[in-house]
């Protein structure tokens, strides 16, 4: 589930999501400190913007798709949304307005009105065209991202060539699912395609099919961009990005799977020895105790898979708590190969596999959209994941070349140290990162074990590269709430400019994506 | 692709019929749970209800029950107490149990994996037919049944 920014974890979390009810209160604790100076303003957000959430309001996992309008100057000037929640069913609810505000550092709030009320929502932008959101109104724990639209490619024949996807959430039994694939579509005009699902650690192999179909929205198409698809059988709503990039939710209530199609670019490698480089994925999902997150980096040459470390953050995960993260390798690591299948040519289909001495066989597939970009779907044994998987260029990475200013939104479930209960939690935030390591800046949040939602709380924690950097390196936040807490995180970075990064706490599974946003 | 909506729900002779078929098999040496789970591994736990715990302070988060049977007390990992509270079964000490599951090794303790877990006429799959967790969703596919608005803007 890439985006034009690769950030993958959000939906692929929906995998997360545990059954709790709407927040509640607000959590106490020291304010932010005045924002950083920086580039954004109103005007930052300026056109029409297409975005997905994924979390849980009252009635269990839900999303949204959709687009708002924005003016330039805080007001919301229209928009629609397509849902599909345990609450309500699926609806196409209009926006009638709203308003926004963003600080210099890039972190602002974005009201949307329809006609269920006012959805509050925090956002930080990570570019002058992209940015993150959380839920924040308390009915819902949910976060997502937004993307500039391009309104003038809002038509069939721009949905066109080939595009890689990935889909995830549950099938109509409540079993969590994940499709990772690819389609053709000529002008709007559907085509075939192969995808894999992995439906309740069912793993289906690749599945040819024969036709998708695309139709835009009478009434929302030419200015949001919606319309509707049948892609291998599943009914979506989707909103287009542009040419390039369509967002889709499932509309079959009351399944449901959401992600994004990206149009395969580059020359896509079609042989195991065309295909190399270094690596970094980030995935999230599901295993047989409850949620689970995995992360690291390895090399992939000449049909071997190298240089291989890893975090898996599994509900299961016992020891003296409930959740600590193993780190990979944890025994000797044997048959780590790759390969790119030659049974689909041209779809960017290929595996990676090995096998730890302590933890067993790791099976992976995935699909390129580019010869350094792909999606990647978790087919080991009892797991329903998947992810991305991106190129990591650059590098060495050092603590001080790692200075500025960043975004983050962390996704995960937690067992509140207070309270005792157990839920989803979803953060948004913001910060300064010294040359030293020290981070300094502010989040906001929704926990839903607390439950409670918490706005502009101080932040200070530490950025560690180890070594050069290009594998596991130390990350930490502490959220100055009443009681403070601690996340403890490995991150991995894919460039200079973003890190993916995998708890590594006991009470806690969470993953998230670390953006340099100026 | 499994998206025909089926009644996870299952009716009381319908989940004895499943209870029965998981009856009799040999207990059988515990796997590490990173091996998945096997169908063919299921077995029959039938006992009181000890003791339940709906955030357990061991692994795997959730809620545990303690059933006491012939053979001792297991530990059961049952999903979470939401799911249960949605789905109408609440465990309580004294109740009488029967449970389908799998039992593995984690962190060097045992656990025991409920997939279904029936209590009376009461029956709950919490883990699908492969044990992949059904309380992720929440309500959903229950909601599929029992839809009704519950406020909050959408």
């Amino acid at each position: 589930m890439s985006r034009q920014v690769p950030l993958v974890s959000v939906l692929a979390l929906a995998l997360l999501c545990a059954a709790c009810g709407g927040g509640g209160g607000g959590i106490s604790g020291t304010p932010a400190p005045p924002p950083t100076t920086g580039p954004y303003s109103a005007a930052s957000l300026n056109g029409n913007y297409a975005f997905t959430m994924t979390g849980q309001d009252s009635g269990g996992f839900f999303a949204r798709v959709g687009s708002f309008s924005a003016n330039g100057a805080g007001a919301i000037m229209g928009g629609v949304e397509d849902v599909n929640s345990g609450a309500i069913g699926t609806a196409i609810l209009p926006f009638s307005g709203g308003s926004y505000s963003i600080s210099s550092n890039g972190k602002g709030t974005l009201n949307l009105t329809n006609q269920t009320g006012t959805l509050q929502f925090t956002i930080v932008m990570t570019s002058s065209t992209s940015g993150l959101l959380t839920q924040v109104d308390g009915s819902a724990s949910a976060s997502g991202n937004f993307t500039l639209q391009t309104p003038s490619s809002f038509s069939l024949p721009n949905i066109n060539g080939s595009y890689v996807f990935d889909f995830s959430g549950q099938d109509p039994n409540g079993v969590p699912e994940s499709l990772v694939g690819q389609f053709t579509a000529n002008g709007g005009v559907g085509g075939s395609g192969v995808l894999d699902d992995n439906d309740g650690a069912v793993p289906s192999g690749p599945q040819p099919f024969a036709s998708s179909s695309f139709a835009l929205d009478s009434t929302f198409g030419a200015t949001f961009g919606r319309g509707i698809a049948n892609i291998a059988g599943i009914n979506f709503a989707f909103y287009m990005v542009n040419g390039n990039k369509i967002k889709f939710m499932e509309t079959g209530f009351p399944s449901l799977v959401v992600g994004d199609a990206t149009a395969q670019t580059g020359t896509i490698p079609t042989t195991t020895a065309g295909f190399s480089g270094n690596f970094v994925t980030v995935m999230a999902g599901a295993s047989l105790s409850g949620s689970d997150v995995r992360g690291g980096r390895f090399t992939l040459t000449g049909g071997n898979v190298t240089n291989i470390q890893m975090d898996d953050d599994s509900s299961s995960n016992s020891g003296s708590g409930n959740s600590n993260a193993f780190m990979i390798p944890n025994g000797t690591i044997s048959a780590a190969t790759y390969t790119i299948d030659t049974t689909v040519p041209g779809s960017g289909r290929g595996t990676v596999q090995f096998t730890d001495s302590k933890l067993g066989t790791f099976s992976f597939i995935f699909y390129l959209i580019s010869p350094t970009q792909a999606v990647i779907q978790d087919n080991s044994a009892g797991i329903v994941s998947d992810g991305s998987m991106l190129a990591q260029t650059a590098g060495p990475f050092t603590t001080g070349g790692a200075a500025g200013n960043w975004a983050f939104s962390f996704v995960g479930q937690s067992v509140n140290s207070t309270t005792g209960g157990f839920g989803e939690e979803d953060y948004l935030g913001q910060y300064t990162q010294t040359s030293s390591g020290s981070i300094s800046g502010s989040v906001d949040f929704t926990e839903l074990s607390a439950p409670a939602v918490a706005t502009n709380l101080a932040i200070t924690g530490s950025m560690t590269v180890q070594g050069d950097g290009t594998g596991r390196n130390g990350y930490s936040v502490k959220v100055n709430s009443s009681p403070s807490a601690t996340l403890n995180f490995s991150a991995y970075f894919i460039d200079a400019n973003t890190f993916f990064v995998v708890g590594t706490d006991t009470h806690r599974t969470i993953t998230g994506t670390v953006i340099r946003n100026f | 692709m499994n998206r025909m909506h089926k009644n996870v729900i299952g009716t009381g002779w319908m989940c004895l019929l499943l209870l029965c078929a998981a009856v009799g098999r040999a207990q059988q040496p515990s796997n590490d749970l990173r091996a998945g789970y096997d169908p063919s591994r299921e077995t029959n736990l039938v006992g009181t209800v000890s003791s339940f715990t709906a955030n357990s302070e061991t692994g795997p988060l959730g809620a545990h029950v303690a059933v006491q049977t012939p053979s001792g007390i297991v530990d059961v990992h049952v999903g979470t107490a939401k799911f249960l509270e949605l789905n109408h079964l609440t465990l309580n000490a004294g109740d009488n149990v029967r449970i389908i599951g799998e039992s593995f090794t984690n962190g060097g303790n045992s656990i025991f994996l409920a997939r279904i877990i029936q209590k009376g006429t009461v029956a709950v799959a919490v883990r699908s037919p492969r044990g992949i967790p059904l309380w992720l969703g929440g309500g959903r596919a229950l909601s599929g049944q029992e839809k009704k608005s519950r406020g909050g803007a959408q």
